[in-house]
């Protein structure tokens, strides 16, 4: 995502994984704050409902404790999104009968966030969120990755263990199925 | 809404929505947007999705942080779960299955070592040994005649005399020694030490003699 790319005086994350490693608590804090709301963002928009909270909560504790093995072949962003993706692909499949993982539009009138978006939110955009819900699980994270977090198509590769080449192709039949749903 | 020819600048579009381009690439595709309508109109919808997609749900960074710092210890914070939950009973299974190979091996090698050790091993050279020789008094060189027959180590052969026996019911009586055959019995007991392979057969000759009180038959 755009929002945790540190500015030339902030640590970058490789910095502050030096910094845990050697004992300081204080990065983990800085990593999270960094990270976190891009990855609430992007499991928010795999559909996961009630639990994004956890699953990030989740996905910081599973990559920390693993950090010992990150050899930073990978961005630290592109790994949290690999596991987050993992996670809310894990709780749906467990979780499938109980239908936690719901539509975004479900998800979003349910959020605190429901007013100030009621208010701004108009026919338009409802339409947008119904045309993602009808992209395949791969095209509507690929496209999500793409559009809300910017990444770019290598990125979206590493985290959806695919190719650049298919995550471009994804994107690309991704946008033609949701402009086909928009102009039906 | 039509695609741009132009997949290059379409494969740009959201990186400018999201200014992640440097400025002489910016301005291309600001150009190109600006003279192609298809274009203009995607970097449009790209806006309004990230806008319909992006409302942030609220989370606790602090508590998140705060957990990852607990699960740092031994133990995590009592609303994490543990660690690698998934991973954990995969490594258990791992370990059940090598301990259940190591007893598999360990009885195995057990029952070969016992199978070994316990084989039952030629007939009796008391009954194999010779039904000539059962009212007489013979000394035992005519017993050791018998493990030719029996695939038995050479060493049988050698043993025999040394192990006097005396089946009551029979009146078999296997004394004596080396010292106690005559040159000819000697020269036959030879004989028959020569004639012997010094690979035995893997299986014993099929024997089957009936005792009864008059004896062997």
């Amino acid at each position: 995502m755009t929002e945790p790319k540190p500015t030339a005086d902030e640590p970058t994350d490789g910095a502050l994984i030096a910094r845990w490693r050697s004992g300081d608590e204080r990065a983990a804090t800085l990593l999270v704050e960094r990270h976190a709301t891009p990855l609430a963002r992007f499991v928010a928009g795999l559909g996961e409902r009630r639990e994004v909270e956890e699953v990030v909560q989740d996905t910081f504790v599973r990559a920390f404790a693993s950090l010992d093995g990150f050899r930073g072949e990978s961005s630290l962003r592109t790994w949290l999104f690999t596991i987050a993706r993992n996670l809310v692909r894990d709780r749906a499949r467990s979780r499938r009968g109980a239908r936690d993982v719901v539509s975004i539009e479900e998800w979003h009138a349910a959020t605190e966030h429901d007013a100030l978006d009621a208010a701004v939110a108009d026919e338009t955009e409802a339409q947008m969120r119904r045309a993602v819900e009808t992209l395949t699980p791969m095209q509507r994270e690929v496209f999500t990755l793409r559009v809300t977090g910017g990444m770019s198509y290598k990125e979206i590769a590493a985290v959806v263990s695919s190719t650049e080449g298919a995550a471009r192709v994804h994107y690309h039949n991704a946008m033609r199925a949701i402009k086909e749903f928009l102009d039906d | 809404m039509t695609d741009c020819p132009r997949g290059d600048m379409r494969d740009l579009l959201p990186d400018l929505v999201h200014e992640q381009l440097d400025a002489a690439t910016r301005a291309e595709v600001a150009r190109h947007v600006a003279s192609c309508r298809a274009c203009a109109e995607e970097l449009e919808l790209l806006r309004s999705m990230r806008r319909a997609l992006s409302p942030a749900p609220h989370v606790d960074v602090a508590r998140i942080a705060a957990a990852v710092v607990a699960s740092r210890g031994a133990s995590a914070a009592p609303d994490v779960r543990p660690l690698h939950a998934q991973q954990a009973p995969r490594v258990g299974h791992r370990v059940a299955w090598r301990i259940a190979a190591g007893f598999v091996v360990a009885a195995l090698a057990l029952g070969t070592w016992f199978a070994a050790q316990f084989r039952p091993s030629h007939p009796p050279v008391t009954v194999a040994a010779a039904p000539t020789h059962m009212d007489s008094v013979p000394p035992a060189p005519h017993a050791t005649v018998a493990p030719l027959t029996a695939p038995s180590h050479s060493s049988a052969a050698v043993k025999t005399p040394a192990a006097p026996k005396m089946l009551a019911s029979t009146g078999l009586v296997m004394d004596g020694g080396v010292k106690d055959l005559s040159d000819g019995d000697v020269r036959m007991l030879l004989q028959s030490l020569d004639s012997l392979s010094s690979v035995p057969d893997a299986d014993p000759t099929p024997m089957s003699y009936q005792i009864d009180d008059g004896g062997v038959q």
